[in-house]
């Protein structure tokens, strides 16, 4: 018997390990439970461009959190919409011009206004309000659509979740008893409201609700 | 290598697989054992009316309420993945209960505040027992260590000891042992406004 000895290049090591690695990486996925949240959302609707306009009542933070897929990161976002909307004849509509008040548990405020655009979206960057918000959060929130003057304050707080449609869904059969509803300024719905910009870019009825570009 | 010590080296090998199996073997079988459907863990725990209020001034409060604002929220423990699951009027609401009602919607009902109460004592039952005979002080329970931040708690610090929820909480579950004594209701009154 002889003995053998097997000696290989540094080189020759890394292609064996690299691919390897590169196999094990791919396989992994850092956080399984944030990619299914992520894909659960679906993928951008044709003519509406990725941007402040696009996902109106999505939960904004799921992808503008920090772990992507975003770039862009959100500590506070969501969209306010002008009624309950439930009811199949009268879509969600979104509110632009009205203002998102919040105080957190340090009874800080955003030094900068926080208003909604014409779809409905508003959302915070960490820049916007630095090292806030403390958990948990108070919200009120006040607009002038069609010439009234509505304000609807949150009656529990925001817990620590920075989305607020992860909450504040469209309410179904199904989720009723863990949602609130939409955000909306208005106790009742207005057939006849159609969006405070009639030059918005985007229809300010979500497309899942026959809205879209 | 001499031909003695391959010998030994293979000895060693199937003795060390041998030893693998009957490891894994050995554990493999009382974890497949069938729990026992007939047994059950008693909770001596605080009291289910003091839990939920009895004849409160309009400053009081009972546990549950303070527990359902300062915890239940519907991105916390309003969710019905929790472990300690808080029912509400303006979180999770109980399905099929008595009224069925949607956040916001209703006070809080009967149905909820006994799910609630399952929810807390049951959380950890031994300890519960233990806390509530006097044995063991509030802080051996989740329920007081999470929201304290002695452990790791994703809601982060939602009390500091000896303020009004803190107090709420743990003269209720102190209300038992040998020393006896009520449920602070106007520190809960005070914890419920915070």
């Amino acid at each position: 018997m002889t003995n053998r000895s097997v000696t290989r290049s540094p080189l020759g090591v890394a292609l064996l390990v690299l691919p390897m690695a590169a196999a094990v990486v791919a396989a992994c996925d850092a956080d399984p439970v944030h990619t299914a949240a992520v894909n659960a959302l679906g993928p951008e609707v044709s003519g509406i461009p990725k941007g402040e306009y696009h996902r109106a009542g999505q939960p904004c933070v799921t992808c503008h959190g920090g772990e992507g897929p975003a770039s862009t990161v959100f500590t506070i976002a969501g969209t306010v919409f002008y009624g309950p909307a439930n009811n199949p004849n009268t879509p969600p509509i979104g509110v632009g011009n009205a203002s998102v008040l919040l105080e957190d548990d340090s009874t800080s405020e955003p030094p900068i206004p926080v208003t909604t655009n014409c779809v409905g979206n508003f959302y915070l960057k960490p820049s916007d309000w630095p090292g806030h918000p403390e958990f948990p959060v108070l919200v009120t929130v006040q607009g002038q659509p069609e010439n009234t003057n509505l304000e609807v304050s949150m009656q529990s707080h925001i817990g620590r979740d920075g989305s607020c449609s992860d909450c504040h869904q469209y309410p179904t059969n199904l989720n009723y008893f863990q949602t609130p509803g939409l955000v909306h300024l208005s106790p009742t719905d207005d057939p006849n409201f159609q969006g405070t910009d009639p030059n918005c870019p985007v229809n300010p009825v979500p497309p899942g609700f026959g809205g879209g570009p | 290598m001499s031909a003695a010590r391959r010998r030994w080296l293979i000895a060693a090998r199937i003795g060390a697989g041998v030893a693998l199996v009957s490891a894994v073997m050995f554990g493999a079988g009382p974890a497949c054992d069938t729990p026992d459907p007939t047994a059950i863990t008693e909770i001596d725990a605080p009291s289910y009316d003091q839990f939920v209020g009895q004849n409160l001034s309009a400053t009081q409060a009972g546990v549950s309420q303070v527990l359902e604002i300062r915890c239940g929220s519907l991105d916390c423990h309003g969710q019905v993945g929790r472990a300690l699951r808080i029912y509400g009027e303006f979180g999770l609401r109980f399905v099929d209960g008595d009224a069925d009602n949607q956040p916001g919607t209703g006070a809080t009902t009967d149905t909820e505040h006994e799910a609630n109460y399952q929810s807390v004592i049951g959380l950890q039952p031994e300890y519960m027992t233990l806390v509530y005979e006097g044995y063991y002080p509030p802080e051996a329970l989740l329920l007081i260590r999470k929201p304290l931040q002695l452990e790791r708690h994703k809601g982060g610090a939602v009390f500091v000891s000896g303020d009004a929820t803190y107090q709420c909480i743990t003269s209720w579950l102190e209300s038992g042992g040998d020393a006896g004594g009520s449920t602070d209701y106007d520190q809960c009154g005070a914890a419920a406004q915070q």
